[in-house]
C-alpha cells in the first residue's frame, strides 16, 4: 500500500510544513496510489492518510491547536477551505479551472483578512502551498485579483 | 468542552438543492447531532454564489462545503474531530464520493444495471469492511456513531439503497451500513430526500451535471466514443430481426387509425386525452409559454395519433378573473369583447405554429357554468366546503377588493421585495396576500386596506384521505415528470389548508349559492373544470371522456408553476364531487424557458412573443425544432438567437435535410426516380438494426413525454445515414461496373427508405417539413404510422416526385438583426457609453426598425432564391447576378442597422 518512493508534492508540503511548526525533522512518509496521497507512517497500526489529515495531525503535535480555529464555527470553515484544497486545487490542472479557483478566493476573501475570518489558519498555509506556483506571477504585479493577491502577505 | 465554545442553539439557515445527492449526509447529520436547522429546499440556479448546500451561521458565514457543515454539527455539540474522523472526511471527499457519483450516474441517468453499478465501489467497499473487521467497534472511527459515519454512509446510501445489495463477503460493512440505515436520523434523513420509494428526485438532479470522470477506473476502448450508449455492439438476433422485419414491407405495418369525428373512447383502444393548461387570456403568449403547454401537448398529441391511439388534445383561453377586467379597463373595452380579441389573437397563434387541438376553446361559455357550478354544489351537498370570514386587501382608491395578484410587496418569508400575493417568485412559498409586508396595490401603488369579506373554502384537510390513495396510485403508475413529484409531494408534506374557492368580483362564474349571488368562483377552482367545460363545447358526449376513468389515460401538460393545482387542488374538487371524474394519470410539467441571458419581458420589450415569431420570417417548422430541441426538460433552458442559427444549420440543414435531399436526389438523378433493386448486404442489415435500435429508444422515450431526448434519436438516424452514404459513395459507383452499380442502387434504396421513416419520425416536431418529405418521396399515407419496426415502405419500382431542400440557412446576419429587435443578450453593445443618460431606442439603433425589417426579409428571401438557382444547378451567369443583388442588399442592411458593412465605407456614415 504505502509504498516509499518518490516522495510526491503533498509530502514536500508536509515537510515544509512541518519546518514551519518548528516540529523537529522527524516524521517518515510515504504515498499511495496513482494520486501520491501522502502517508505518514507512524510505529503503531497502519499510519495516516491524506494531505489534510496529516497537517491537522501535525499541528496538533506541535501545540499549535489555534491553527485549527478556535470556535465550532472557524474550525468548520478552516475544514471547508483545507477541504477545497484537496479537491480543488489539487485536481485542477487547467487555467479554466485555476480562473475559477482564483475567482472563488477573490469573491471569499473580499471581506476578510483570512480565510477563516480575521485568524490565520491552516487553512491559508496549506491554500498558500497549493497556490504558490499559480500565484507567484500575481504577487508581483498585483494586477486581477486583489484580495487573493494579499496572501503574498504571510510570512 | 466548555460550553462557551458551543453554538448558540438559534436555528440556521439550511438551504438545499432538492435531488442533491449532499443532502442526505447533512440531513442525517443534522439529525444525529440534534443541531437546530430551518431547511429550505432551493434549485442551484436560485441561489447566489451558487454553492449547494450552504448552512448559513448566525454569524453571516456561509458553509457551503457538506462535509464541514456535517462536521461543523457535531463539533457544537462538542464532539470534536480526532486524526481518524479526518482521515474519513477526507477519504470520503476525495476517493468515496466521485466514485460514488460515478455510479449512481451510471445507474440513473446512463440506464447501468444496479450491480455494474456498485463493481465501481468495489475496492472502496472493500477498505470499508477492512478498517471496520479490524476495529471491531461497529463503527468508522471511535466506540460510538461520529461524523465519520454519517458521511460515509449519506454518500453510499443512494447507490446501495439497503445492504441486500452489498456481496456478502462484506459482513462487517453490511451489518455497520443496515445499522446506520436503522437510525433514526439517517432513516428521517432518507425520507425527505425521498428515496428509496424514487431516485428520480436524484436523477434529474444528476443529469443537471456533468457526467462524472473517473480517469483511474475508466476502461480503455479502441473504439472510438460515440454518443452514450448508441453504440452498443449490435447481437446477431438484432441483425437478422432487423432483415427480416425490413422484407415484410409496408404491408406489415399497422392500418393508420382514423377516428370518427367527434373524438371518443372507443371500447378496446388505448384511449388517450390531453390537455395542455389554459393559456390567459388578456396576454400574448412567449415562447416559453409556447413550448411549456402547447407545443409539448402537441408534439406528443401526434405522436400519440401516429401509434393509432385514439386521442383527443383539447386546450382554450382561460378567461375569467380579475386580469382581464383590468385589461378591459386599460382599453375601453367589455371583458367580453377582450375576450373575444384575445381569444383569436391566441387561436391565430397556435394555427401558425400548427399546433393539432381537436379544439381550442374557452371559458367563458355556458358549459363552463353549468358544469362549475354542478362541481360546486356536489362538493357543497358532501361537506367539502367550509365558509369563513376573510381578511381581504381592499384598494380604496380603486375600489375594489384586490386580487392576489395585484398585490405586490415584501415576502413574510424570505423577505424578497417584489412578492405577489398568491405566491413569492424567489422561495417559492404560497402566500396569503394580507401577510405580505407593506403592500402596494399593483394598479395604482396605493396601500391598500384590510377588510372583512365571507368566503367559501374547499376543505382540503378533509379531502386528504381521498386524495393520498389516489395520488399514490397515480404516481405509481404514471409517468408524472420529477419536478411534478417533487412539488406534489412538498405541497402535502407542508400540510393542506383549507382553499378558498371565491372572489369578490363581477367576471366570473357566479357562486349560485344564497348570500354570495355578488361572488364568482376564484379561478383556481373554476380554470381546471375549463378542460370539462371546453370538451362538453366540442361534444355532447363530453362525459364519455371526462367520466371515464376506466377507459381513459389523462395526460396534463403545463409549466412547473401549474403544478399543485393539478396534482392536488383540482384532483380534490374532483374527488369530492364524488361523480366518478377522470383524474390525471400523467402529469408533464416543464421547468422554466429564459430568452439568451434573461426573462421574457413584455413590458421591456424583451423577447420575442407568439404572434411576432411569423414576422421573423423563420418558418413555424424551425421555431418548433428549435423549441422542443432545448425543451426545459428537468432544467431550465435558454433561448438564444445565436444557437438557433447553429441548430437549423448544423442539425437541420446539414444533417437531417442534407440526408434526405441527398437520398432523394441520388433516385431522381441516377435511377430516373424510381427507387431501385436492393441486394443487401451485413452491412446493409447492421445498419437496418442500428436504425431499429434508434427507433426503439425514440418510442420509449416519447412514450415517456421525453421529447426533447427522442429528438435526438432522429437526428441520429439521419447521422448514421450520411455516414452510410460517405462510406459507400453511391455517386461514384454509379460510374462503376455492373456490380458497382448495383451496390449503388442498394445503397440508394436504403437510404431513401430512411428519409421515408424520418418523414414519419419527424412529424410531430415538423408537421410541415414531414408532409414536404412525404410529398416528394410520393410516400404512400397509409406508411404514416409508427411501429416498432424499420420496414420497406418504398419497394424498388416506387416512383419518387421532385426532390428540393428542405431547410435553409440562417445568415449571421440575418440573425443578429433579429437579435437587435427582440432585444436581450447583445443589449449591452447596443447601449450608448456608460455615464450618459438611457437615449431613446431610435437613438441606439441608428436607422428606422422598419427598413431593417424590410431588409432583413428581403436578405432572407434573396438568400433562398441564390440557394434554389445553386440547388438547380442553373446558369453561372444568372447565379452571380443573383449573388451581386444579394451582396448589394446585405451592404445596405449593414447601413440601415449602423455597422460597418464588408466594404468599408467612410465612418461618418455610421451614426455610432
Amino acid at each position: 500500500m504505502a509504498g516509499a518512493a518518490r516522495p510526491g508534492p503533498g509530502v514536500e508540503e508536509l515537510s515544509l510544513l512541518e519546518k514551519l511548526l518548528g516540529l523537529p525533522n522527524g516524521n517518515k512518509y510515504g504515498v499511495q496510489g496513482e494520486r501520491k496521497v501522502p502517508v505518514l507512517q507512524t510505529n503503531n497500526g497502519p499510519g495516516l492518510t491524506g494531505l489534510m489529515t496529516i497537517a491537522a495531525h501535525l499541528v496538533k503535535q506541535a501545540k499549535k491547536d489555534q491553527l485549527l480555529g478556535s470556535t465550532a464555527e472557524e474550525k468548520a470553515v478552516v475544514q471547508q477551505w483545507l477541504e477545497y484544497r484537496v479537491t480543488r486545487v489539487n485536481g485542477s490542472c487547467s487555467k479554466e479551472d485555476t480562473r475559477i479557483i482564483l475567482k472563488d478566493l477573490n469573491v471569499h476573501l473580499e471581506d476578510k483578512v483570512y480565510l477563516a475570518g480575521n485568524v490565520f489558519t491552516l487553512a491559508d498555509i496549506l491554500m498558500y502551498y497549493g497556490l504558490h506556483h499559480v500565484m507567484v506571477p500575481c504577487v508581483s504585479s498585483h494586477a486581477g485579483r486583489p484580495h487573493s493577491a494579499r496572501k503574498g502577505e504571510i510570512p | 468542552m466548555t460550553s462557551s465554545r458551543r453554538c448558540p442553539v438559534a436555528a440556521m439557515r439550511l438551504r438545499l438543492a432538492p435531488g442533491g445527492p449532499a443532502a442526505l449526509k447533512v440531513l442525517a447529520a443534522a439529525g444525529a447531532a440534534a443541531a437546530p436547522v430551518r431547511l429550505e429546499w432551493s434549485c442551484p440556479s436560485e441561489l447566489s454564489p451558487p454553492w449547494v448546500p450552504a448552512l448559513e451561521l448566525e454569524s453571516g458565514t456561509v458553509l457551503f462545503s457538506p462535509n464541514a457543515i456535517c462536521q461543523f454539527f457535531f463539533l457544537s455539540r462538542g464532539e470534536e474531530p480526532t486524526d481518524l474522523s479526518n482521515q474519513w472526511l477526507e477519504w470520503e471527499v476525495t476517493e468515496l464520493e466521485p466514485a460514488a457519483s460515478a455510479a449512481l450516474y451510471a445507474r440513473l441517468v446512463q440506464g447501468r444495471k444496479g450491480l455494474e453499478a456498485v463493481e465501481v465501489l468495489g475496492k472502496l467497499l472493500a477498505h470499508i469492511e477492512q478498517n471496520l473487521a479490524r476495529r471491531g467497534t461497529g463503527y468508522l472511527a471511535g466506540d460510538t456513531k461520529s461524523v465519520a459515519d454519517v458521511v460515509v454512509w449519506g454518500t453510499l446510501f443512494p447507490v446501495l439503497q439497503d445492504e441486500t445489495s452489498l456481496p456478502s463477503e462484506l459482513p462487517a460493512l453490511k451489518t455497520w451500513f443496515q445499522s446506520m440505515t436503522l437510525s433514526e436520523a439517517c432513516r428521517k434523513a432518507a425520507d425527505s430526500v425521498l428515496i428509496p420509494r424514487a431516485l428520480q428526485e436524484f436523477t434529474s438532479y444528476l443529469q443537471k451535471q456533468p457526467p462524472p470522470c473517473l480517469p483511474v477506473q475508466r476502461t480503455t476502448s479502441n473504439e472510438p466514443e460515440e454518443e452514450e450508449g448508441s453504440e452498443r455492439a449490435l447481437t446477431e438476433e438484432e441483425i437478422t430481426a432487423a432483415a427480416s422485419a425490413w422484407a415484410r414491407g409496408a404491408a406489415a405495418l399497422p392500418k393508420p387509425w382514423q377516428p370518427q369525428k367527434p373524438v371518443l373512447p372507443v371500447e378496446g383502444m388505448r384511449n388517450i386525452l390531453i390537455t395542455s393548461a389554459l393559456p390567459y387570456v388578456n396576454n400574448v403568449p412567449h415562447l416559453g409559454n409556447i413550448i411549456g403547454c402547447v407545443l409539448s401537448a402537441d408534439t406528443f398529441a401526434r405522436y400519440c395519433r401516429l401509434r393509432n391511439w385514439n386521442t383527443l388534445y383539447v386546450c382554450g383561453t382561460d378567461e375569467y378573473g380579475t386580469a382581464t377586467e383590468t385589461k378591459a379597463l386599460e382599453e375601453g373595452m367589455t371583458p367580453q369583447e377582450i375576450c373575444n380579441k384575445y381569444h383569436a389573437i391566441h387561436a391565430d397563434i397556435y394555427r401558425w405554429f400548427d399546433i393539432s387541438f381537436d379544439y381550442f376553446g374557452r371559458t367563458t361559455t355556458p358549459h363552463q357554468t353549468r358544469i362549475a357550478q354542478d362541481i360546486f354544489k356536489r362538493l357543497l351537498a358532501r361537506g367539502f366546503l367550509l365558509e369563513d370570514t376573510v381578511e381581504q386587501l381592499c384598494c380604496e382608491s380603486c375600489q375594489r377588493f384586490l386580487a392576489d395578484r395585484f398585490v405586490e410587496g415584501t415576502c413574510p418569508f424570505c423577505s424578497y421585495r417584489e412578492a405577489r400575493g398568491d405566491q413569492c417568485d424567489k422561495c417559492g412559498k404560497l402566500i396569503n396576500a394580507v401577510e405580505l409586508k407593506s403592500p402596494q396595490c399593483k394598479l395604482c401603488r396605493s396601500v391598500p386596506v384590510v377588510k372583512a369579506t365571507r368566503h367559501l373554502f374547499l376543505d382540503l384537510p378533509k379531502l386528504e384521505e381521498q386524495l393520498e390513495p389516489w395520488l399514490e396510485q397515480s404516481l405509481a403508475t404514471g409517468d408524472w415528470t420529477p419536478n411534478a413529484r417533487y412539488i406534489t409531494r412538498s405541497w402535502i408534506r407542508d400540510g393542506l389548508k383549507p382553499r378558498c374557492i371565491t372572489r369578490d368580483l363581477k367576471w366570473g362564474t357566479p357562486v349560485p349559492l344564497d348570500g354570495f349571488q355578488d361572488k364568482v368562483f376564484y379561478v383556481w377552482f373554476d380554470a381546471p373544470i375549463g378542460y370539462l367545460s371546453i370538451t362538453a363545447n366540442y361534444t355532447q358526449h363530453w362525459e364519455r371522456w371526462w367520466k371515464n376513468p376506466q377507459q381513459v389515460e389523462l395526460y396534463n401538460f403545463m409549466a412547473k408553476d401549474n403544478v399543485p393545482f393539478h396534482s392536488v387542488v383540482f384532483p380534490c374538487s374532483l374527488l369530492g364531487a364524488e361523480d366518478n371524474y377522470t383524474l390525471v394519470n400523467h402529469l408533464i410539467a416543464t421547468e422554466y424557458l429564459n430568452y439568451e441571458d434573461g426573462k421574457f419581458s413584455k413590458s421591456r420589450g424583451v423577447g420575442v412573443f407568439g404572434d411576432m415569431a411569423k414576422d421573423t420570417g423563420i418558418p413555424a417548422d424551425i421555431w418548433r425544432f428549435y423549441l422542443l430541441y432545448l425543451r426545459p426538460e428537468g432544467q431550465d433552458s435558454a433561448f438564444s438567437w445565436s444557437d438557433l442559427m447553429l441548430k437549423n444549420n448544423s442539425e437541420l440543414l446539414n444533417n437531417l435535410g442534407n440526408f434526405i435531399n441527398r437520398a432523394g436526389m441520388f433516385v431522381c438523378k441516377f435511377f430516373g426516380g424510381t427507387v431501385p433493386s436492393m441486394v443487401l448486404t451485413l452491412d446493409d442489415k447492421r445498419l437496418l438494426a442500428r436504425v431499429t435500435l434508434e427507433l426503439r429508444q425514440y418510442h420509449q422515450l416519447l412514450e415517456k413525454v421525453r421529447i426533447r431526448d427522442a429528438l435526438r434519436c432522429v437526428l441520429s438516424i439521419s447521422r448514421h445515414g450520411n455516414q452510410y452514404i460517405q462510406v459507400n459513395e453511391p455517386w461514384k459507383r454509379i460510374k462503376g461496373d455492373e456490380k458497382d452499380r448495383q451496390r449503388a442502387g442498394t445503397v440508394t434504396g436504403v437510404a431513401v427508405n430512411m428519409a421515408a421513416l424520418l418523414a414519419v419520425m419527424v412529424q410531430p416536431y415538423m408537421p410541415s417539413v414531414s408532409s414536404a418529405i412525404q410529398g416528394q418521396l410520393h410516400i404512400p399515407p397509409d406508411c404514416f404510422v409508427l411501429s416498432h419496426d424499420f420496414t420497406c415502405t418504398l419497394p424498388p419500382g416506387h416512383h419518387v416526385g421532385t426532390v428540393s431542400p428542405l431547410f435553409q440557412k440562417l445568415e449571421n446576419d440575418q440573425v443578429e438583426a433579429l437579435r437587435r429587435r427582440f432585444g436581450g443578450g447583445q443589449a449591452k453593445q447596443n447601449s450608448p457609453a456608460s455615464g450618459s443618460p438611457p437615449a431613446p431606442a431610435t437613438q441606439v439603433t441608428p436607422g428606422d426598425p422598419q427598413l431593417i425589417q424590410l431588409l432583413t426579409e428581403e436578405v432572407a428571401k434573396q438568400g433562398n432564391h441564390v440557394r434554389q438557382l445553386k440547388a438547380n444547378k442553373a446558369e453561372k451567369a444568372q447565379v452571380d447576378a443573383e449573388v451581386a443583388k444579394l451582396l448589394e442588399l446585405k451592404k445596405q442592411l449593414a447601413l440601415a442597422e449602423g455597422k460597418s458593412p464588408e466594404i468599408p465605407v467612410p465612418k461618418g456614415k455610421s451614426k455610432k
